[in-house]
């Protein structure tokens, strides 16, 4: 049997181990091995990032957003670099509304072949077939 | 000593039976020493994934227990997201 196989971006991941719903049951299947994710390295930045903002801006505990980052990176994800993406990254900004950071997950979905999902309405709107949980 | 236990597989798929031969060829083991290796490493990632699945629940309940009601909307994960994106 195949597996399932995504791209996931940084909002699906931080919502999945934030909150129960569709987005947990996603994360929980990558971590489980039920289903094969992949992410540019990009996904690493923007969750510590959006972690940092949480921790910083609403006194949300260090520790649990340390831990969050930790999961991330003992789980099976598999972490692409941006480099040989890039060029395909720059083409699809430049010719869409796209930022060149949202560019890396469409441009890796496109190269794999395979869905990608994410919890943020605007990437989900810019990227056909791309699939949008809660 | 604990007697280590014996395994009789039946309708093993011929084609995954070569994968395992010539794996067993190329570590330079026996056919059983390769299976075994192989359920050894399953056992592992199925105890390991079972373990961040775990962790994973405990993380949501510790941040359900700072949010009982939800998140705000200006902290939603994907709101915190889009916003960091489009500073940038």
């Amino acid at each position: 049997m195949t597996r399932a196989e995504v791209v996931l971006d940084a909002s699906a991941v931080v919502r999945g181990l934030s909150r129960e719903g569709r987005a947990s049951e996603v994360v929980d299947g990558v971590l489980a091995g039920a289903t094969a994710a992949h992410a540019p390295d990009l996904v690493i930045a923007e969750i510590a990032s959006a972690l940092s903002l949480a921790v910083r801006t609403e006194a949300r505990s260090l520790a649990a957003a340390q831990e969050a980052l930790e999961l991330v990176a003992a789980s099976p994800i598999v972490v692409h670099a941006c480099g040989p993406l890039a060029p395909a990254a720059l083409e699809v900004s430049a010719t869409s509304q796209l930022s060149a950071y949202d560019a890396f997950y469409a441009v890796l979905a496109r190269a794999l072949d395979v869905p990608l999902v994410t919890a943020d309405r605007k990437l989900a709107a810019a990227v056909p077939e791309a699939v949008l949980i809660s | 000593m604990t007697p280590v236990p014996n395994l009789h597989v039946r309708d093993v798929p011929p084609e995954a039976l070569d994968v395992l031969r010539d794996a067993a060829r190329r570590h330079r083991r026996s056919l059983n020493a390769e299976i075994v290796e192989a359920l050894v490493g399953y056992a592992e990632r199925q105890r390991q994934s079972e373990h961040l699945v775990e962790r994973a629940a405990a993380l949501r309940n510790r941040w359900k227990e700072l949010f009982p009601d939800g998140f705000p909307p200006s902290l939603e994960p994907e709101t915190i997201i889009r916003r960091d994106r489009d500073t940038r």
